[in-house]
C-alpha cells in the first residue's frame, strides 16, 4: 500500500509561497528618513523642556517649524519617521512587475502642551518601532498604516507589534 | 583655388554649428543656484522690524502667538539660503528660521535651526 504525500491548503499555500519567493529578487531596501520628516528630534529632547519655565518661544526656537498645531497654539507636535531598513521581493513577469516585503520603521513623536501664557505644561515623547507590509503591482502599491501619528496628540490607535515608550 | 576655399568655407561653418551645438547642450545642463549667501544678512536682534523681514523673505509660512512669532522655510543649495513656500512635510526644507518680535515689532530673538541634514 503506498502513501501518497498530502501536504494540505497550508502545505500548498506554503510551498506556492516559498516558489514565489525563491523566483522573486529581493530588494533591500536601506535604511534613512523617510519620505518628508524632520531630522532634529532626537531622543534626549525632552530633557532641555522644563514645565512652567520653557515658553512657546523657546520651544520654537529649539526645534523649529512643528509638524503640527493645536487650536490657538495650544500644543505643538514635532515627529519624525526613520525607516531601518528592510526588502521587498520583486517579481518580473509578463512585462510587469509586482512586489511584496517589509521594512522596520521608527516613529518619533513630541507632543509639547502650553498654558494660556505661553508656557510648557506638558511634554509627551513617544519612540515606536513597528513592521510595515509593503505591496505593489504595477505602477501601484501601498503600505499598512502607520503605527504612529507624528502630527497630532491622538493618533495611536492602531496595532503595534512593537512598542517602547518613555516620558 | 575655388574649391579649397568653398571647402574651407564649409569647414568653418560646421565647426561654427558644432560650438554653437555643443553651447546650447551644455547651457542646457547648467542650473544657476537660487540660493544667496547675503539673504540673512539683515537679520539684527533688537535692530530689524517686522516690516524689513517682509521685504527681504516675503510672507512667513507660519505665526505664532498672534504673529508675534513668525517661520520661514529655508531650502539651501551652493549659493546659499532661499526661501520655501508651505507644503505638507519637510521635503526640500533645510533650516526653519524663528524669529521673535517685540511688542514693537522689532526683532528679540531669533534662531536659524536646522531641521534636515545636508
Amino acid at each position: 500500500m503506498r502513501h501518497s504525500w498530502n501536504p494540505g491548503a497550508y502545505g500548498r499555500g506554503a510551498v506556492l509561497l516559498l516558489a514565489l519567493v525563491l523566483s522573486a529578487c529581493p530588494v533591500p531596501l536601506p535604511s534613512g528618513y523617510r519620505g518628508a520628516s524632520r531630522e532634529n528630534l532626537d531622543v534626549g529632547v525632552s530633557k532641555q523642556l522644563k514645565k512652567g519655565v520653557t515658553t512657546r518661544a523657546d520651544v520654537l526656537l529649539l526645534l523649529g517649524e512643528p509638524d503640527g498645531i493645536g487650536p490657538d497654539d495650544a500644543w505643538f507636535a514635532y515627529g519624525s519617521v526613520y525607516g531601518r531598513g528592510g526588502v521587498v521581493f520583486v517579481l518580473f513577469a509578463g512585462g510587469g512587475a509586482a512586489g511584496a516585503g517589509g521594512e522596520k520603521m521608527e516613529y518619533r513623536r513630541l507632543v509639547i502642551s502650553f498654558d494660556p501664557q505661553g508656557l510648557m505644561t506638558d511634554a509627551d515623547f513617544v519612540d515606536r518601532e513597528c513592521w510595515e507590509g509593503i505591496v505593489g503591482v504595477g505602477s501601484g502599491g501601498g503600505r499598512s498604516p502607520p503605527c504612529l501619528k507624528i502630527d497630532a496628540p491622538n493618533g495611536t490607535d492602531a496595532a503595534v507589534p512593537e512598542t517602547h515608550e518613555s516620558r | 583655388m575655388c574649391w579649397f576655399g568653398e571647402q574651407l568655407s564649409r569647414l568653418s561653418v560646421e565647426r561654427l554649428f558644432t560650438a554653437l551645438f555643443l553651447a546650447v547642450l551644455l547651457g542646457a545642463c547648467a542650473t544657476s543656484p537660487l540660493g544667496r549667501s547675503e539673504l540673512l544678512g539683515f537679520i539684527r536682534d533688537g535692530q530689524t522690524t517686522r516690516e524689513e523681514t517682509y521685504l527681504h523673505l516675503g510672507e512667513p509660512t507660519s505665526f505664532y502667538e498672534g504673529g508675534r512669532i513668525m517661520s520661514f522655510r529655508l531650502g539651501e543649495d551652493g549659493g546659499g539660503y532661499f526661501p520655501l513656500e508651505k507644503s505638507p512635510g519637510f521635503s526640500g526644507v533645510r533650516s526653519s528660521l524663528i524669529l521673535v518680535f517685540d511688542e514693537n515689532g522689532v526683532l528679540k530673538r531669533h534662531a536659524l535651526v536646522q531641521v534636515k541634514a545636508p
